[in-house]
């Protein structure tokens, strides 16, 4: 113990002088800016934002938590998790949260990400019985309404099929209340830009809701989710409805980390259930059992054959006739069970999911469709498994579908010296097997059709420098949308990290992408697939000049090739954030600049809004925008009001994009006049 | 000859757009550095007469060895108690052809480790018979003093679009440079710089004080794959450079540059 206290002693000098005050990096920010350019979706799930918020307020204690709670951070790999239980498994509870630095794995920036949100108490806190858990909890209650200052088409009249009917308010309402991580429940509304609300079709309110209750550690029930939840199951090959991240600058997080059962808070109206979820734990056997039964917009056609369904919409837009045609046209009933049996280092599970659809999926005529999910039921099978052998972590799942089509998915990470940790990630997933909800570690945005193997690894050469690179070879032996033949293609990612000194750092970001895509050839006929090559070149530098003050810029060089034909990119931009410690108010703008010869060389972006909003636009076309955000904290105000003591903070956002002339932002009924677009936000969140 | 030159100009002659466009100065100049920047470096960054020294600056090139492309710039910096400031002049073209001149003044001024600048510019560009027309434009930049050894660096030109006719946007630019001195007699920097209307420039570059009165510089163009290089002679104050560009299909752009420069205060 006493030898203990002296490295621990000497560690806290050495980390006093290497940490940050304040410093909040984005943690996934690049993860993100990945995924929206993977899925091409612009809006971002919250719920790993709201976690964190709850963590930094309620900190996790490391001498308590367990491997799903640490897991549940998405800062940490699996195998960093693993070495922390051990350590403190074998040298007893944490001293000091200082003594990180001593468990093997963890290294200066990996401590700095997870310390706003962990501490080190030796007092465990205790599990409150049910009734206990209605008082004294957190209440939030968050009010957002934001819309586009310029009037687009769908609202200007003409065409009665496209035009929106709503006003152009987006309006979002939550009320959450949170015990600890023992209860936690509430409801969502949400009315998109174009959606009516409280007359015509809406005249109940508003277009989407949703309510959840979930409770946690009721005796042998770990979790208990009723109304709307999601379901992450193994390593996506089944069914994964949190934030899955695919392939990034963090080249280490390539295994899936979730709870099998969450409580669904988000806006987003189409990846959750709704119904109820149940998890019990005995011992080393832990069990979940899910059924939901919802109703999905989708596009449904009807022919000799019956009706069926074309598409299913994740938008969420009810706005004109054809999606309101679409809204809940669909119900879609989900049923499935996760055992894992968890012993020590060693971990396997059972997975299995059945839906079935009110109206069936038929392929459509086209051979890239051939093997697309058919029918009005389908279901998905796998096994799970993980086992930490030292500084190796195997993870994998074996997964099949209703026809017994196969799909595996292999990895390890290894820590092959303090300074260099090695991952690899293998998958073969068929061409012909589906699942509805899955979302693994793949190329593509689904797993199917894929078979690949990826190498990542991240050095440390001295405490200033990391490099982190990853190599990903694929095929698609089957055709692909826009890819009219089987293809393959490659991607490499080299990023150099460069800390001078504790409050800058700097990094360089190179990276090369090739896979086929179609080149129309003259006269017609099939397309010939051909390389498409996208290189793009990143620097960023964040700077925290005073504790109150962080000053950031970035610049980006993007050239795509295909057949010949070019098309480069740049972004760049400069931010400013000043939150100083214990003031009411925050701040920060952006100026970003953009210039791209075409959609193919669009360059993704994370933005942050008012708290919980952020998005990953992807900028192309030449243009000028900036955005302003401010949030202000009125509490004093708002106790006096509501005469308790109540936390309020408020804020605000402006942004606008300017395209050069002639570039008219948005398409179809969201085509603005002119060529700006004005974005303006106000929120207001109550109580936390 | 008359006739293509303004095609020319269309295509690789950038200073004409804006004076700032952080990739527009004479070969061989930094805004990166303390040690190493001169009478020019704020066409650069204009945040960089936050630390400038009085001094003045000729500098003559000739684009591609083409009397039409001939380039001619002056500058002069001046310290003043709150920061610096610096005025240049610049001219290109021949009468008969095509001509622009540009005025430029700026302002920098530092704020701890934070340098920040801002300038204006008058362009007039004339070809007779087509044209003659002026317009002002202006930039604001900053340097961010990263460490000791390191700066870090940004400059928008032209971001509220200065018009010399209604049809006649002037192009905006966004640049970023860095700067590692890695030693007192030897400098690497690039930049970065991207104007709406061209492709975007990058410059790696590295200079070196070989001997106390033997300076040399070398760097490439990476866009279009033209390297660059100088040698230079400097006596006290007095510094004197040839340099030399290459490009692959357009050929040899020589240039000279001298400036006279009062000593940096090591105690700045």
């Amino acid at each position: 113990m006493r030898v203990r206290l002296i490295i621990l002693f000497i560690m806290v000098l050495l980390f006093a002088a290497t940490a940050q005050e304040e410093y909040a990096p984005d943690p996934y920010e690049q993860q993100l800016e990945n995924l929206a350019a993977v899925g091409e979706e612009e809006s971002i799930d919250d719920a790993q934002w709201q976690y964190l918020e709850h963590r930094r307020r309620h900190r996790l204690n490391l001498n308590t938590a367990d491997e799903e709670e640490l897991s549940a951070l998405a800062l940490l790999t699996d195998l960093q998790v693993q070495q922390l239980l051990h350590y403190r498994k074998v040298l007893g509870p944490f001293l000091h949260i200082y003594e990180l630095q001593a468990v093997p794995g963890m290294d200066i920036p990996t401590i700095r990400r997870i310390l706003p949100f962990v501490a080190v108490t030796g007092v465990a806190v205790g599990i409150e019985p049910l009734g206990k858990r209605f008082a004294n909890g957190d209440k939030k209650l968050l009010v957002r309404t934001s819309r586009v200052l310029e009037k687009a088409k769908g609202y200007q009249g003409g065409d009665a099929t496209r035009q929106y009917p709503g006003s152009p308010l987006h309006v979002f309402v939550r009320y959450r209340y949170q015990f600890r991580d023992l209860l936690q429940y509430g409801i969502t509304a949400e009315k998109d830009p174009g959606e009516e609300l409280l007359r015509g079709r809406q005249r109940y309110g508003f277009d989407f809701y949703s309510l959840h209750f979930f409770v946690q550690k009721l005796g042998i029930i770990k979790a208990l989710a009723l109304g709307d939840y999601s379901i992450s199951l193994g390593q996506g090959l089944v069914h994964w409805q949190g934030q899955g991240f695919k392939k990034s600058a963090a080249v280490m997080n390539v295994k899936r980390q979730a709870s099998v059962v969450k409580p669904y808070t988000s806006a987003g109206e189409y990846n959750f259930h709704r119904g109820a979820a149940i998890t019990v734990q005995y011992n080393r056997i832990q069990a979940t059992s899910f059924v939901s039964y919802r109703k999905l917009s989708a596009s449904v056609k009807n022919d000799e054959g019956g009706a069926y369904i074309t598409s299913v919409a994740a938008s969420g837009y009810h706005r004109t006739m054809a999606e309101w045609r679409a809204r809940n046209s669909v119900g879609w009933l989900a049923a499935g069970a996760n055992v894992q049996y968890n012993h020590q280092r060693l971990h396997v599970g059972l997975n299995m999911i059945q839906h079935r659809f009110a109206v069936p999926f038929r392929a459509l005529p086209e051979p890239y469709d051939y093997y697309s999910l058919q029918g009005a039921g389908w279901s998905n099978y796998s096994i799970d498994y993980s086992y930490t052998a030292g500084n190796l972590h195997l993870f994998g799942e074996i997964a099949a579908d209703k026809l017994l089509h196969a799909a595996w998915l292999q990895g390890v990470i290894l820590t092959a010296d303090p300074a260099v940790d090695v991952a690899l990630l293998f998958r073969n997933i068929s061409p012909a097997y589906q699942a509805v909800a899955g979302n693994a570690f793949t190329e593509g945005s689904k797993p199917e059709n894929e078979t690949g193997l990826y190498t990542g690894i991240a050095i440390k050469p001295t405490r200033r420098l990391r490099v982190d690179a990853y190599a990903d070879f694929f095929r698609f032996s089957w055709l692909r949308f826009g890819v009219h033949a089987p293809s393959a293609g490659s991607d490499y990612l080299l990023q150099v990290n460069w800390t001078p000194n504790r409050n800058t750092e700097i990094y360089c970001r190179y990276r090369f992408e090739q896979k086929g895509a179609n080149v129309p050839q003259e006269g017609g006929g099939l397309p010939a697939v051909l390389p498409a090559k996208k290189r793009s070149w990143r620097m960023q530098v964040s700077w925290q000049m005073t504790p109150a003050l962080q000053l950031r810029k970035r610049v980006e060089l993007l050239r795509y090739s295909k057949a010949g034909v070019h098309q480069s990119g740049f972004l760049g931009f400069a931010d400013i954030r000043y939150a100083r410690p214990f003031t009411p108010w925050q701040a920060s703008c952006r100026l970003q600049f953009f210039a791209t010869d075409d959609y193919e060389a669009r360059i993704y972006t994370l933005e942050h809004a008012v708290l919980y909003s952020s998005s990953a636009p992807a900028f192309f076309g030449t243009g000028v925008r900036w955005y302003c955000n401010f949030s202000y904290k009125i509490d004093q105000f708002i106790s006096r009001l509501a005469r308790a003591k109540t936390n309020c903070r408020i804020g605000l956002h402006f942004s606008q994009t300017s395209y050069a002339s002639g570039t008219a932002p948005g398409s179809g009924p969201d085509q603005l006049n002119g060529n700006r677009k004005s974005v303006v936000m106000a929120q207001v969140l109550i109580g936390g | 000859m008359l006739c293509i030159v303004p095609g020319l100009l269309c295509f690789f002659w950038v200073p004409a757009q804006t004076l700032y466009a952080g990739s527009n100065f004479p070969l061989g100049t930094s805004a990166y550095s303390t040690g190493f920047s001169n009478p020019f470096s704020f066409l650069c960054n204009t945040a960089s007469l936050a630390d400038c020294e009085t001094g003045a600056a000729l500098s003559a090139s000739n684009r591609y060895m083409l009397k039409e492309l001939a380039e001619y710039t002056a500058a002069a910096t001046l310290p003043v108690a709150a920061g610096g400031i610096g005025l240049a002049m610049h001219y290109t073209g021949t009468a008969a052809a095509y001509s622009n001149m540009q005025w430029a003044l700026a302002y920098g001024k530092a704020l701890g480790r934070v340098q920040i600048g801002a300038g204006v510019t008058y362009n007039h560009t004339r070809i007779p018979g087509y044209v003659s027309n002026g317009a002002i434009s202006y930039a604001i930049g900053t340097i961010w003093q990263l460490t000791p050894k390191f700066r870090s660096g940004l400059q928008l030109a032209n971001f509220v679009g200065a018009k010399s006719n209604p049809s006649n946007t002037q192009p905006l630019s966004w640049s970023v440079g860095a700067g590692y001195e890695w030693s007192e007699k030897l400098l690497l920097w690039g930049v970065i710089a991207k104007e709406s209307t061209m492709p975007a420039q990058v410059r790696v570059n590295m200079q070196y004080v070989v001997e106390r009165s033997f300076v040399a510089g070398i760097g490439v163009m990476l866009d279009v794959a033209s390297p660059w290089f100088s040698l230079g002679w400097q006596w006290e104050n007095f510094r004197a450079l040839i340099t030399a560009a290459f490009h692959p299909q357009l050929g040899l752009t020589p240039g000279l540059m001298i400036n006279v420069q009062a000593e940096r205060d090591k105690h700045k």
